[in-house]
């Protein structure tokens, strides 16, 4: 993901985007959560 | 899709497949997996850190899109140019200290608290004030149960609450006594208004002459001049970007009515000629005629809405051979049963006094018994005489003031100029409306009048009114615009009007700072950003 340059994005994309990584940051805390050990 | 979130949708993929591929059977490989999506997370979260500050960045750039100081400026010389009311010609000093729109709360006590009525009593004392006249409780002389409230009422108010328990509970007591209690005090305002009203007069001539020399114009000119910073500051918040923005964020304005596929076929459906057969100095015409469409549809719109009150001024302007000095002959005849009125509640006084005397107790009861009876009952005849009288008054002003070629404008105009009457006559037409509703009606229809655009209702007389659906339908179909007279019926006028509104609101969006995609973005990018 080097080197994304967001203020190249359209409006669009921006959004977009922000929901993609949202989506994929909410993915990585439900493994970290299933796979962390009590 | 784009390029970048086609590479942003692999990136993930890729990212995805890695960890899953990666093993978790035993403790060792679950730290290296929590380690691996640690250290994926960090750089999404880096990237979201990125992303934010951009959308927050172009959030910024649209927000920092002021209003023109135009607006403040106008609307601060609106302010300085003062209440214009006391230029109207055809109010009395009644009217400009809108003592009307107090005693009309009084009159229709019933309909209030007692809350709202004593403030209304405090505002008429506070506006005799204003106009250089103190009263207090000895002014009060309609009955003694109602000087006997305005005692308390003067000594709670000095308080600064006049609405302190000791005046609920004091007129707990006295209703009981005289249930007509607010009446008299609503009366004995106006009786203290006409005993006063040579020192009012002199005020508002003072005030007159001041605002004048402050405008350094005449009377006239003032209501032009008026009118004229009225209609630029129209003008000028219709083409303020940050004005049009608001709209869409308050969602007065929906983006949804905007997108181009929308706009072209409003175009489409009120456009004799197809819209690409225009150039561009063409359509510019086009769309200021629009602009014009869209004031006369406001203007009809109002019409509609008042014509009740007109039909009831043509009404009386039928009978204009009625005495036209009833309104000084029906204010002798108050003045003469107020007279009696006083003389009556002296007697009050004195049987009152030898009350306490025990030879004459038995008599003077009987006597007080008596006057009491007396004196509600020819409060009642003063009542009725007052009303009469606000009848009186605007039709003596309508006689006076309107001929056959006085206009639709200038009918309504003097109507909204009495607000007692107004309020009458909307009461009568709409039985069951509230008292918000009918302030809200009265505010209406003054602000309508001071409309900067008004074009029908000044060109069409009261004798001789004119098919205004025709009127319009004509004109606007001289300009190549599809008007129907079908389209401007009342039940389904306010399509017609949305419809052009849109035109009109994309008209100055195009000519604005922003496009349509701005707004959106805003709009989004804000809900987004408040999840």
């Amino acid at each position: 993901m080097n080197g994304i340059k967001f203020a190249n994005c359209n409006y669009d994309e921006l959004l977009l985007a922000y929901d993609k990584i949202k989506e994929m940051l909410n993915f990585l805390e439900n493994e970290i959560e299933e796979n962390t050990e009590e | 899709m784009t390029n970048f979130i086609e590479e942003l949708d692999n990136r993930i993929s890729m990212d995805k497949e890695v960890l899953s591929v990666m093993p978790k059977n035993n403790k060792k490989n679950k730290k290296i997996y929590l380690e691996k999506i640690n250290e994926i997370k960090e750089e999404y979260l880096r990237q979201q850190k990125n992303n934010i500050a951009e959308i927050k960045r172009r959030i910024k750039k649209i927000e920092l899109i002021s209003q023109d100081p135009e607006i403040i400026m106008l609307e601060n010389k609106l302010k300085r140019m003062g209440d214009i009311n006391i230029l109207n010609p055809f109010n009395t000093s009644y009217e400009k200290m809108q003592l009307d729109e107090n005693l009309f709360v009084l009159r229709r006590f019933y309909k209030n608290n007692l809350g709202e009525v004593n403030n209304n009593i405090e505002q008429c004392i506070k506006k005799f004030q204003k106009v250089g006249v103190d009263i207090s409780p000895s002014d009060f002389i309609y009955s003694a149960i109602s000087n006997e409230y305005m005692v308390v009422f003067f000594e709670e108010m000095r308080k600064g609450n006049v609405n302190s328990q000791r005046i609920k509970d004091v007129f707990e007591d006295l209703y009981w006594k005289c249930s007509d209690i607010i009446i008299h005090i609503e009366l004995n305002m106006r009786q203290i208004y006409f005993l006063k009203e040579k020192i009012i007069d002199k005020y508002f001539v003072a005030k007159k002459e001041e605002l004048l020399s402050f405008l350094k114009l005449s009377d006239s000119e003032a209501l032009y001049g008026y009118l004229n910073i009225k209609r630029e500051l129209f003008e000028t918040k219709n083409k303020d970007t940050r004005v049009i923005l608001q709209k869409f964020l308050n969602g007065d304005l929906d983006v949804k009515d905007y997108e181009k596929k929308q706009i072209d076929s409003q175009y489409a459906k009120i456009l004799v000629d197809d819209i690409a057969e225009y150039t561009p100095k063409e359509f510019e015409e086009v769309n200021q005629n629009i602009i014009k469409l869209s004031n006369s549809l406001f203007e009809y719109q109002n019409y509609l809405s008042f014509q009740f009150i007109l039909k009831k001024l043509q009404e009386i302007y039928k009978e204009k051979e009625v005495n036209k000095k009833a309104y000084q002959i029906q204010l002798k005849k108050i003045a003469k049963e107020e007279k009696k009125l006083i003389v009556a509640n002296a007697k009050f006084k004195r049987a009152k006094k030898r009350k306490e005397i025990k030879w004459f107790r038995k008599k003077s009861v009987e006597l007080l018994e008596k006057i009491n009876l007396d004196v509600n009952k020819k409060i009642l005849e003063i009542r009725d005489m007052y009303r009469e009288l606000s009848h009186v008054k605007v039709s003596s002003k309508i006689y006076s003031c309107l001929n056959d070629f006085s206009t639709i404008y200038d009918a309504l105009y003097l109507m909204s100029s009495f607000y007692g009457f107004l309020v009458q006559v909307i009461i009568e037409s709409f039985p069951d409306i509230s008292g918000e509703e009918i302030i809200e009606k009265v505010n209406e229809l003054r602000e309508f009048l001071k409309f900067p655009y008004i074009t029908i209702i000044n060109n069409i007389t009261i004798e001789n009114e004119k098919d205004v659906v025709t009127f319009i339908k004509d004109k606007y179909n001289l300009y190549n615009l599809n008007i129907t007279r079908d389209d401007l019926e009342e039940t389904v006028l306010e399509n017609l009007i949305k419809r052009i509104n849109i035109l009109v609101n994309s008209y100055y969006l195009t000519n604005s700072k922003l496009d349509l995609e701005d707004i959106k973005y805003l709009i989004r990018a804000q809900k987004l950003l408040d999840k």
